[in-house]
């Protein structure tokens, strides 16, 4: 019998401005607008904070690199709280629920 | 003396007879439901040859001027009531015969006297309270127990004829002495305690009391019609020796046996040993033997005490011919028992339905709900598919419907686990349909991966859900 196991939780691709600190500073995820090219970016008002995960170093990825990851938890200018991170190794940003 | 028995020899047959006086003393059979063989016969049609199995064209040859009468249920049932409605006066343990077999033959009724010595301590009291309660009149050592085991809370009332909640006032069912009783001729013994009841248009049952059941059903089976018979403990082997060996609670065959054997009382028969009776018989031959000395070990197997019960009744005249207006009635019904105090902020376990034909046919249905509901709804869901697909035998002209085994919730506690398991049998038949419909399972679960994981994608996933 196939489990067929569909992880849930995944990451999202983001679009991320960062400042002058590499800390995040505009932010667009999701689906663009009806007439749009890209998401609409939203403003970060607030870092509320930063961690770094790069467990099990001694497992490579399937790609056949390691992970590491640097989480955001930020507050954007409508209030609402993303979280974001950083892949270490491509330096692609990712929305994801924590 | 412990037990009493009430007896009414070939029940269903004096029904009839009653109802037609002009056929009493004439050679005449009730037939089966089906109408093609003979259920009971008269002493008269028996002088002639006919039995009970034979088909009617069997029966009409040993006797030409036969009378074959259909079988009436509801009299037979309304008259098993009233039997046992009188005996419930001087007890409230009352046996009384299963209804498929009720009226044929000599079913008798029983009641276990233990303990109501006290309320009965005259001689003859306790015979004329039952006497009393089956002509009507009141009955000077009434005990206390009696009016409320039979009748229950008894909200009976109709559309039509009655006001609604009012006793449906009951005839009476004794009224003259008809000469059908089956078995020997009572002898004039000198203890018979003769009552006098007035009767007029109808049947009489005998009263015995003794001290063991089958003693009980032979003292009554001695006694004339409309009166009653004690026998004391130290008289009964005396008393039974000379009566048939045929009223031994025995099979047919073990009866024909018997015959075979030359035993034609019961006392050549308990003259045998007790281990030679066995050898022949059997276990029930040694219950019968024991029996046949007035040693019948057999009790009083005493019918479950009717609790509270609301019944409403409506007649209809002239009958309903239509499904619909059966279902309208009962529906009607089902408000008005609902209505009632007895059942208010309560919840209700079982119903029964009847419905009566203008010919006395009976047709009853008896549901036992999955759980207590006081929901007219979900009540009304339970009775209505057994109208819908009811084969009536008639147009109805009376309908009942009893609510019983009423609780006394207001209220229902949700069960922590029952419904969770009940939730997911549902779940899971649902599952299969959808399953069986878009070819895949469309419904999946939440299982725990790594729950410890840091990483979130790594923690849960879904799995298909297979039932």
């Amino acid at each position: 019998m196939n489990t067929n196991l569909r992880p849930l939780g995944l990451p999202r691709p983001a679009r991320v401005r960062v400042d002058e600190y590499g800390l995040p500073a505009e932010v667009a995820v999701g689906r663009a607008r009806r007439g749009a090219a890209t998401a609409a970016l939203r403003t970060v008002v607030q870092v509320d904070e930063a961690w770094r995960i790069a467990e099990e170093w001694w497992r490579p990825s399937p790609s056949g690199e390691g992970m590491a990851r640097t989480y955001y938890r930020v507050i954007l200018d409508d209030g609402s709280a993303l979280t974001l991170y950083r892949d270490d190794e491509d330096g692609q940003w990712y929305a994801q629920s924590y | 003396m412990t037990v009493a028995c009430l007896l009414v020899p070939s029940l269903a047959l004096a029904c009839e007879l009653a109802r037609r006086p002009a056929l009493v003393g004439q050679p005449v059979v009730l037939t089966d439901a089906a109408g093609l063989r003979v259920a009971d016969a008269t002493p008269e049609a028996a002088a002639r040859g006919v039995r009970a199995g034979q088909t009617l064209r069997e029966a009409a040859g040993y006797c030409p001027t036969l009378t074959a009468l259909e079988p009436r249920p509801a009299r037979v049932a309304r008259a098993l009531e009233r039997l046992a409605a009188a005996l419930g006066v001087v007890s409230p343990l009352v046996e009384t015969p299963p209804a498929a077999s009720a009226g044929i033959g000599v079913d008798a009724l029983y009641a276990d006297l233990r303990g109501t010595e006290a309320l009965f301590p005259r001689p003859g009291a306790l015979e004329r309270a039952v006497f009393g309660a089956l002509t009507g009149s009141s009955s000077p050592a009434r005990s206390p127990h009696a009016a409320p085991p039979r009748g229950g809370t008894g909200s009976r009332g109709a559309l039509r004829r009655e006001p609604a909640s009012t006793p449906r006032p009951a005839p009476p069912l004794v009224s003259r002495a008809a000469p059908i009783a089956s078995g020997a001729p009572a002898p004039p013994l000198p203890d018979r305690t003769a009552h006098s009841a007035s009767m007029a248009n109808g049947f009489v049952p005998r009263l015995g009391i003794a001290d063991r059941r089958f003693t009980a059903f032979a003292a009554a089976r001695t006694a004339a019609p409309g009166t009653a018979r004690r026998v004391a403990g130290d008289e009964a082997t005396a008393f039974l020796a000379s009566l048939p060996a045929e009223w031994l609670p025995l099979s047919d065959d073990a009866i024909t046996h018997l015959r075979l054997l030359g035993l034609r009382t019961l006392g050549a028969f308990a003259a045998l040993p007790r281990h030679a009776v066995e050898a022949q018989f059997g276990f029930e031959g040694g219950r019968a033997w024991l029996a046949a000395r007035g040693e019948d070990p057999a009790p009083v197997r005493a019918d479950p005490v009717a609790r509270e019960r609301v019944i409403e009744h409506a007649q209809s005249q002239p009958p309903l011919v239509s499904r619909e207006a059966v279902t309208g009635v009962v529906e009607q019904l089902l408000g008005r028992a609902l209505r009632h105090p007895g059942v208010r902020r309560r919840f209700v376990r079982a119903l029964r339905l009847r419905a009566i034909t203008e010919d006395d046919r009976l047709w009853e249905r008896v549901h036992t709900t999955k759980e207590p509901t006081g929901d007219r709804a979900r009540l009304w869901l339970a009775i209505r598919p057994l109208l819908e697909y009811a084969d009536y035998p008639g147009p109805i002209a009376e309908l009942e419907l009893e609510l019983s085994g009423l609780t006394t919730e207001s209220g229902r506690q949700v069960g922590l686990f029952v419904d969770r398991t009940r939730r997911r049998e549902q779940l899971d038949e649902m599952v299969r349909h959808l399953k069986l419909r878009y070819g895949q399972s469309p419904v999946a679960r939440v299982v725990d991966v790594e729950p410890w994981s840091r990483v979130p994608e790594r923690r849960h996933a879904l799995m298909d859900y297979e039932p």
